[in-house]
C-alpha cells in the first residue's frame, strides 16, 4: 500500500481553490496521484465550489434598477437626506467634535473679521488620537480617511510666531467640508481654528488665495514661509518637536 | 500607455452587478438587496466627495460598506428555507450569517482569507476557520443533494 500523507480538509480546500503556496500545491499534487480517494475528494470540493460560486450569478445579468442608477450618480445623498446649510454645519461639527478631546467653543476673538461661522476654542481644543495621527504623519496634499469614514486632506505646514509648528487641513466632503489649523504644543496638537470651508470662488481659487477665516488666521500667526516638502518630511521624521528644530535641521544640511 | 479616467459614477456602475450579487447573498429579496447597494453607494459618494476612487480599492470599500450597512440597519436577512431556489443557493442561504458572508467573499468573489478578513474586520485565521466550516456544511448539503439525485 502506498504511503499517502494525511492532508487536512482545509488544505484540500485551499488546494482546490488555488490558494496554497507552490510548494504545498506540489505536495498535494503528488499525494493525489497516489490516492484516487483523495483525488475524488478534491474533485468533489471543486464541484461544490463551482456550484456555490455560480449560484447567485443571476444577479449579474439583471438590468440595474433606477434606485442604483441614481445612487451611482450621487443623487441619493441629496435626494434622501437634503441637508440645509445649518444641518450640514451641525453634522460636520458633531463629526469633528467626535475626533477631539477637550473644549470646543464658538468664536472668536482669535480671528477678527472672520464670518460668524468660524469656530475656535479659546485655548485650542486638543486633537484626539486619530486626528493626531493624521497631523503627525500626513504630508501636504495627502488624503486619508480618519475617524468614521471622514476624509481628511493636509493642505499646509508652517511655523508659527510662537515657534510651534502648525498644520492646515480639511476634513469632510462637499457641503460638509471644514477647514482647520492645528498647532503643536509640547506633545499634543491643539485646534486653533476651525471653520466651514467656503464655496470655491473660480477667481479666487485660481489665485490660491481664498480668503476664508482660516486663511485670515494663518496670515496672523505664520512666521516666515510655509514648510516645503523637504522641511515637512524632516518635521514628520522629527515628530514635530518644534518648527525651530526643523529650521535647525535644515541649517545643518 | 493609455490610462483611463473614470468618473465615480462609472466606477460604481461597473461594480454594481457584483455588489448586487453580494447583497443578494445577504438579503432575501432583490429589492432589499438593491436598497443595501444604494446605501453603500451613497456612503461612498459622501466619503469620496464625488471624486473617482482607486479602482482596486473601490470594490473592497464597497464590500465593506455593504457589510457595515447590513450589520447596522438590516437585522432581517434570509430566513432559511425558501421555495424555488437552486440547491446551491438554498444551501448558502441556510448557512449562519458569518459563514454566508465568508462564502460570498471567498467562494463567490474568490477572495483570499486575508482579503475577506479585511472586509469583515476579523483575523485571516478566523476567516479561514469560518471558511472551512462553511465549505464542509455546503459539501454536506450539496453532497446529500447529489446522492438523492443519484438514487432517483
Amino acid at each position: 500500500m502506498p504511503n499517502i500523507p494525511f492532508v487536512p480538509e482545509h488544505k484540500l480546500i485551499a488546494y482546490a481553490d488555488g490558494f496554497l503556496p507552490p510548494a504545498e500545491m506540489a505536495q498535494i499534487e503528488a499525494a493525489l496521484t497516489r490516492s484516487p480517494a483523495l483525488a475524488k475528494r478534491v474533485a468533489r470540493i471543486k464541484q461544490t465550489r463551482e456550484l456555490a460560486a455560480a449560484s447567485f450569478d443571476d444577479a449579474l445579468a439583471q438590468p440595474l434598477p433606477s434606485g442604483i442608477l441614481k445612487a451611482a450618480a450621487g443623487a441619493g445623498i441629496n435626494l434622501r437626506r437634503p441637508l440645509t446649510y445649518w444641518q450640514a454645519f451641525a453634522a460636520i461639527g458633531i463629526l469633528i467634535a467626535g475626533l477631539l478631546i477637550g473644549r470646543f467653543s464658538v468664536p472668536s476673538a482669535q480671528s477678527p473679521g472672520a464670518p460668524r461661522l468660524a469656530i475656535a476654542a479659546p485655548r485650542g481644543a486638543v486633537a484626539g488620537p486619530e486626528l493626531s495621527g493624521f497631523l503627525n504623519t500626513a504630508e501636504t496634499g495627502q488624503e486619508l480617511i480618519i475617524g468614521d469614514h471622514l476624509p481628511a486632506k493636509m493642505t499646509l505646514s508652517f511655523p508659527a510666531k510662537g515657534g510651534q509648528a502648525c498644520r492646515q487641513f480639511q476634513v469632510g466632503a462637499e457641503l460638509q467640508m471644514m477647514n482647520a489649523v492645528a498647532c503643536r504644543h509640547e506633545n499634543e496638537w491643539r485646534i486653533e481654528i476651525i471653520a466651514r470651508a467656503l464655496e470655491p470662488d473660480p477667481i479666487k481659487a485660481t489665485s490660491g488665495l481664498e480668503r476664508d477665516p482660516v486663511n485670515v488666521a494663518i496670515d496672523q500667526i505664520i512666521e516666515g514661509a510655509p514648510l516645503d516638502a523637504t522641511q515637512e518630511r524632516a518635521a514628520i521624521a522629527n515628530k514635530w518637536r518644534s518648527a525651530h528644530a526643523t529650521s535647525a535641521l535644515d541649517a545643518s544640511e | 500607455m493609455r490610462t483611463e479616467t473614470l468618473t465615480l459614477e462609472t466606477q460604481l456602475l461597473r461594480l454594481a452587478p457584483r455588489m448586487r450579487r453580494f447583497a443578494s447573498v445577504l438579503m432575501q429579496g432583490a429589492s432589499d438587496a438593491d436598497v443595501l447597494v444604494s446605501a453603500a453607494f451613497d456612503n461612498i459618494w459622501r466619503v469620496a466627495g464625488g471624486k473617482p476612487v482607486l479602482q482596486h480599492r473601490l470594490d473592497y470599500q464597497l464590500f465593506s460598506e455593504i457589510v457595515a450597512v447590513w450589520r447596522k440597519d438590516c437585522p432581517t436577512t434570509h430566513t432559511g428555507a425558501q421555495n424555488g431556489l437552486s440547491p446551491a443557493k438554498a444551501a448558502i442561504v441556510a448557512l449562519p450569517t458569518d459563514e454566508r458572508l465568508i462564502i460570498a467573499l471567498m467562494v463567490i468573489e474568490r477572495m483570499s482569507a486575508d482579503q475577506a478578513a479585511g472586509i469583515l474586520a476579523i483575523t485571516p485565521q478566523r476567516a479561514s476557520q469560518i471558511h472551512a466550516r462553511a465549505r464542509r456544511a455546503l459539501d454536506l448539503a450539496l453532497g446529500a443533494g447529489r446522492r438523492a439525485e443519484g438514487a432517483a
